[in-house]
């Protein structure tokens, strides 16, 4: 073979000369590829060579057949499809059903939990329960209608501006404030509000124990008479609360985890045979 | 494109049928009485289709597993599936559907292997090659055979099995592109270029031996 020809084939596209071998070109490729053999040994040779090989592939010789497939009666028996077996086949698909309707149950109970509670969107001045967002109605009314002077919205509110209020056992309305978005409806005043609370109300001695904490505290709005006897109207103390310990465990959380341990069974049960195949191949040697 | 088998210089050769796609072959009357009577209970019915038919399945599964007791193995494991399963025969070509279930195996051998790779490939020095039948009769031919056939089983067996296994499902078996594609769980395209790459492959690799391959 001269350089020359060397150079052009280089050129060239093999990979066009198997395709036109496999009958795998359309019309402009197989004119392509025919100029490149009637103008290329090498193209030509490469043709000639896979017509070659194929033809040895179809009748390349093999070595003897080392034994006889026949089955035994032993095997025959082994494989043959006892009825119980025929009831584990049924019951893998069963499984496969159960598993998916269990996923998928506790995967929507997950979002629906995640939905409706406190952490859903939209939610995230959420009254903890129907019965304290009755009770805050009257006081959130009373609260807006307050007399010039006092902060008419919610979003007014400003405890720190308020100054220490005293806290009555009057009414009072205990709010979640989990959304950092709607805090600014009762943010804590830059001055802890407990403290303000435990000068003004030395008496209360729960409120006035316990540290704040921003991330777990709850906002009580308190309104009523003040602790001289005259009517605090307009007069609103925001004061963090620490999370209630005496609830007990919360019910979101429960449905939470509830839901998670569905899905996660489910998933199990749809997956465990895939598992338990993937371990049997990797533990198996084959050959 | 041409998704049949390619007529290779556009004129000349002719396309060999898909073996699903094939004329009845005088035996196809007696596999299908025979599946009717290993479907009864008949073992020695199922055994008689065995007899038949595993000369051509070891030969194919042999090209895709290119070691002699490996694809024993498969063409057992083979065998054990088609009796366990004869229920699902849905009538056609008993051949054809023993060829795809030892297909089948090999290829999940070939998966298996791929995850934990092992010491390849045969010992080419055995002496139980078995020379085509039609050069039985020239001594030297029936050498050059079996060194041509050792080349090539050597050279199949640096190819990748997904282009051995199309190579030879496209060449020996004679399914056409779509066939494998449908039998190998991949696209059309993907058979076609596993099929021209893998044949440059094995032009690069028998190279020092062309001249067995130019008789």
């Amino acid at each position: 073979m001269d350089r020359t020809a060397a150079t052009t084939h280089s050129e060239h596209d093999e990979l066009l000369i198997a395709r036109l071998f496999g009958g795998d070109v359309t019309e402009p490729e197989r004119d392509r590829a025919l100029d490149a053999m009637s103008e290329c040994g090498e193209c030509a040779a490469i043709f000639a060579d896979l017509g070659a090989i194929e033809s040895a592939v179809v009748e390349m010789a093999i070595p003897a057949r080392p034994r006889d497939f026949a089955i035994t009666p032993q095997d025959a028996a082994r494989l043959r499809r006892k009825p119980w077996l025929a009831g584990l086949a049924g019951w893998a698909g069963l499984r496969r059903a159960l598993g998916g309707s269990i996923a998928a149950l506790g995967l929507v109970g997950l979002v629906a939990t995640n939905l409706m509670s406190g952490t859903g969107p939209g939610s995230g001045f959420g009254l903890t329960s129907n019965s304290q967002r009755d009770a805050a109605q009257p006081v959130m009314a009373a609260a807006t209608a307050a007399p010039a002077g006092m902060p008419t919205s919610a979003s007014t509110v400003n405890p720190a501006a308020l100054g220490p209020v005293p806290v009555s056992s009057g009414d009072h309305l205990t709010t979640d404030t989990s959304s950092p978005p709607e805090r600014p409806a009762a943010t804590p005043p830059a001055t802890s509000p407990t403290q303000e609370l435990a000068a003004a109300s030395p008496g209360d001695k729960t409120a006035a124990s316990t540290p704040p904490n921003p991330a777990a505290t709850r906002y009580v709005i308190c309104c009523g008479p003040s602790s001289d006897g005259t009517n605090s109207t307009g007069s609103v103390s925001v004061t963090p609360e620490p999370a209630s310990s005496s609830h007990g465990p919360d019910a979101t959380m429960i449905w939470l985890a509830g839901f998670g341990g569905l899905f996660l069974v489910g998933l199990i049960v749809l997956l465990a045979p895939l598992l338990k195949r993937i371990r049997r191949s990797r533990g198996t040697p084959r050959g | 494109m041409n998704e049949q088998r390619g007529d290779h210089d556009g004129t000349a050769l002719a396309a060999r049928p898909a073996s699903d796609a094939a004329p009845e072959s005088p035996g196809q009357g007696i596999d299908l009485a025979l599946v009717e009577e290993a479907l009864k209970g008949r073992l020695e019915a199922f055994n008689e289709l065995v007899t038949r038919h595993q000369d051509h399945l070891f030969a194919l599964v042999y090209r895709l597993v290119p070691d002699r007791d490996q694809a024993a193995d498969v063409v057992q494991e083979a065998f054990f599936s088609a009796y366990r399963n004869l229920a699902s025969f849905r009538g056609g070509s008993v051949r054809s559907w023993l060829g795809k279930i030892a297909v089948n195996a090999a290829m999940d051998l070939q998966r298996a292997r791929k995850r934990r790779p092992i010491q390849p490939y045969p010992e080419f020095e055995d002496d139980s090659w078995q020379p085509p039948a039609e050069s039985e009769a020239e001594p030297e031919m029936k050498a050059l055979a079996i060194e041509r056939s050792k080349a090539l089983a050597a050279a199949l067996a640096t190819l990748t099995a997904d282009q051995r296994t199309c190579i030879v499902l496209f060449d020996v078996e004679g399914y056409d592109y779509s066939e494998i594609a449908t039998i190998m769980k991949v696209e059309v395209g993907t058979v076609k270029s596993r099929i021209h790459r893998g044949r440059l492959a094995l032009r690069g690799v028998l190279a020092p031996h062309r001249e067995l391959f130019r008789g």
